[in-house]
């Protein structure tokens, strides 16, 4: 019987999809800004690649140096260079074959060295408009590079092409002298050329991005605020009891041979379903598309805890929805209760970091103890010993709370 | 088949259904006639245990609805006098979700949903959401949801409120198909002429209680062979009050500020009784006789009209 009737609110609810789908995926939503924003990348998550094709018509060193580049570090992770035959470029361009064609004209490498005014030239792919604007900005950058580092070793550079271009032999003394002026030229410019400077900027950004702590940044705003939207969406949900008494097929029901235990359980338990559902996929989404790891043997305590987390929010929801005598009174209350147990079970500030004299009140927050548990096995990945305690805390306010709205219901329901 | 002893509910201080007590024979439609407030509606919902009665017995084929509750409403269809249904959902799909609540087999449902669709009229429109249905369909529909299960008894409340009169004169059509083909009804209205067309016996209510109760003739019985005649004016309350004593046929039934009603019997004619007014003092905005008829019963019983 309680099966019918949840079966019964889906279909209701896919007759109009659009708004039930945008409301269970408000925590995935959530899930997915807060993982773009603070998320860490995954290993093997692909990566942009940006197909470049290059030409080399110049084949110095200094062209050399600058297609050296894209092979390079972080360099290597963003470019598939493929260098191709001198006039095969544009052809494969014209078919679509890569975001940009990068062509160092004959002479560049003798011009630059001159201190010549040069070109490089850089065919993109019209029809993309992302990875192309990323090769021409890096090669923006090379091309300075390569002039700054001419400018540096003008001296030294000369003075091996003298004695290439006379192919007169250096005596040992001239080799000598090089060689140190070399090591202090390289020992200048190390900082433009090992690593490149683009990959200096991503280093930057990366160190910030230290794999750990990001995850755990992630996973700690992560399990406060997936619980406190998740219970906006349960609250959503729960305006069905309004609906079904406005619409009089609540009476319907309890006149026939629907008891209010079992209406009231069955709207519940769609709410819990739902709920159970989105909740989920907020944490798939953060285990495949931003590197969150659980190990396997957690993935039990984690579905207990859940299982029960959710208990104790249809609770809350219950709750508010059995006390309220109509709809205005509910979206009076409901937003408020919500960002009572949000704000003190520290979905916004860590709960850690509330004045103490407060402190007692986020223990009575079931957002407080589901995110203190979702920290415990996936951050410091405690077993579930370590949960005990919220999984009984979040089952009693689950009882207490389910059990409160199952009488409130009853009385509500029958006159 | 259903009888109801001393059936009690009071919402505070308003007494909505006092202690009535009725009984609904098998394959008839007995009618609970009364207007506003009279407290139907409380009584279809306690019977349907929607509504918790204060005191009172409600038995259906001998079982008593305190101990076999679920059974009882197993048996009873109930159409509620607001619409209630999903209308978002379209008519099968109304039917055939209230039918799945009674246990009811695949292909019994199915043609019972067929069956009902046609009773009611709905077939070609059987697959459009119920929300785009005017008034007298969703009526229609909310019907036929109480009937699907075959219940051994149907609970109408006011099924022909707000719907127009060749809506009106459908639905009381299907009510006596629903009749013939053997389903109990119990039909509450406001409409003297409905109770009059479909009933089989009636209860009058006002006030929370019933006034009187029995066949059409038992209750017309009750005003006898009497006219009533219904005065409106300005008059001596004393002198009105006195006026059986000069005309010895004439019966006193209400009086209030400006209006007093009194029956007399249909022998005699109306023109002495006039004379006798005038000459008494009577001030005459307006005068109305009622042939005898649920409708004088109802003023006779009341003091007031159906409709007032
Ligand atoms: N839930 C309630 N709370 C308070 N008073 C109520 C409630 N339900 C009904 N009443 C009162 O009880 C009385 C009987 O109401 P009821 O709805 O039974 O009348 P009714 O005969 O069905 O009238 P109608 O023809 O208008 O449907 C009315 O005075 C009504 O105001
Ligand atoms: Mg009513």
């Amino acid at each position: 019987m309680i099966w019918k009737l949840i079966k019964k609110d889906l279909l209701l609810r896919l007759k109009n999809p659009t708004g039930f789908i945008t409301l269970t995926l408000l925590p995935i939503l959530f899930a997915l800004l807060l993982g773009m924003i603070f998320g860490p990348k995954s290993d093997d998550a692909p990566a942009i690649q940006i197909s470049l094709l290059t030409e080399d018509h110049d084949d110095t060193f200094v062209s050399e140096f600058i297609l050296g580049a894209f092979g390079r570090g972080e360099m290597a992770k963003m470019f598939q260079v493929t260098a191709v035959d001198s006039g095969t470029g544009r052809q494969m361009m014209d078919e679509g074959k890569a975001s940009a064609l990068l062509i160092i004209p004959k002479g560049f490498g003798d011009a630059l060295l001159d201190e010549e005014q040069t070109h490089l030239e850089l065919v993109k792919n019209p029809s993309e408009s992302f990875a192309p604007k990323i090769a021409e900005e890096t090669i923006t950058i090379l091309a300075e590079m390569s002039d700054r580092f001419v400018r540096l070793s003008s001296k030294q550079i000369r003075q091996i092409r003298k004695s290439i271009d006379s192919d007169t032999e250096m005596s040992d003394a001239q080799m000598a002298i090089m060689a140190i002026n070399t090591y202090h030229l390289i020992k200048r410019v190390e900082d433009i050329l090992f690593p490149p400077a683009i990959a200096i900027e991503t280093a930057d950004v990366e160190e910030e991005k230290d794999p750990m702590s990001a995850s755990v940044l992630y996973i700690y705003l992560l399990a406060g605020i997936s619980i406190f939207s998740l219970l906006f969406m349960m609250e959503a949900l729960a305006r069905d009891f309004f609906v079904e008494q406005d619409n009089q097929t609540a009476y319907r029901l309890l006149s026939g041979p629907i008891r209010p235990f079992t209406y009231v359980i069955s709207k519940l338990s769609f709410i819990y379903i739902v709920g159970l559902v989105s909740y989920l996929l907020v944490w798939i989404i953060a285990i495949i598309l931003f590197g969150i790891r659980l190990p396997l043997y957690l993935v039990p305590p984690f579905l207990l805890l859940i299982l029960v987390l959710l208990t104790s929010l249809t609770g809350i929801i219950g709750m508010i929805y059995s006390l309220a005598a109509n709809r205005s009174q509910a979206s009076a209350i409901a937003p408020a209760c919500i960002i009572f147990f949000g704000l003190f079970g520290g979905a916004m500030i860590q709960a850690e970091q509330l004045p103490q004299f407060m402190r007692p009140i986020s223990f009575t927050s079931p957002v407080y103890w589901g995110q203190d548990a979702v920290k415990k096995l996936f951050v410091e990945n405690l077993g579930i010993a370590s949960i005990w305690i919220n999984l009984a805390v979040l089952g009693g306010i689950g009882l207490l709370l389910n059990g409160l709205s199952f009488l409130f219901f009853e009385r509500k329901l029958r006159a | 088949m259903l009888k109801i002893t001393n059936l009690t509910k009071s919402y505070g201080q308003l007494l909505a259904v006092d202690h009535i007590a009725f009984e609904v024979n098998e394959g008839e439609i007995f009618g609970l006639l009364g207007p506003n407030g009279a407290g139907k509606t409380t009584t279809i919902n306690m019977i349907c245990s929607l509504v918790k009665p204060d005191a009172g017995n409600i038995e259906l084929d001998g079982l008593d609805m305190h101990q076999a509750g679920d059974t009882v409403r197993k048996h009873l269809g109930v159409v509620p006098q607001e619409v209630a249904l999903y209308e978002d959902l379209n008519a099968i799909e109304n039917l055939r979700f209230w039918g799945s609540l009674y246990q009811m087999k695949k292909q019994e449902l199915k043609s019972r949903i067929e069956q009902l669709l046609e009773v009611t009229g709905l077939t070609e429109r059987a697959k459009d959401r119920v929300k785009t249905y005017s008034g007298g369909m969703k009526r229609r529909l909310n019907m036929a949801v109480g009937l699907i299960h075959q219940p051994k008894l149907l609970l109408l409340d006011e099924p022909t409120v707000g719907i127009d009169p060749q809506a009106r004169h459908n639905m009381l059509d299907t009510v006596k198909d629903i009749a013939k083909e053997g389903t109990t009804i119990l039909y509450t209205t406001h409409y003297m002429d409905e109770a009059e067309m479909l009933c089989n016996r009636l209860a009058i209510m006002d006030h929370g209680r019933i006034l009187a109760i029995g066949s059409q003739d038992e209750i017309k019985q009750i005003v006898g062979e009497n006219r009533l005649l219904r005065v409106m004016g300005s008059f001596d309350k004393l002198i009105a009050e006195s006026l059986p004593n000069k005309l010895k046929e004439l019966a006193l039934i209400s009086i209030a500020e400006n209006e007093v009603v009194y029956s007399l019997p249909v022998e005699y004619g109306t023109g002495e009784f006039l004379e006798t007014l005038i000459k008494s003092g009577f001030e005459i905005d307006n005068l109305s006789i009622n042939e005898p008829s649920l409708d004088s019963v109802f003023i006779k019983l009341t003091g007031r009209e159906l409709r007032d």
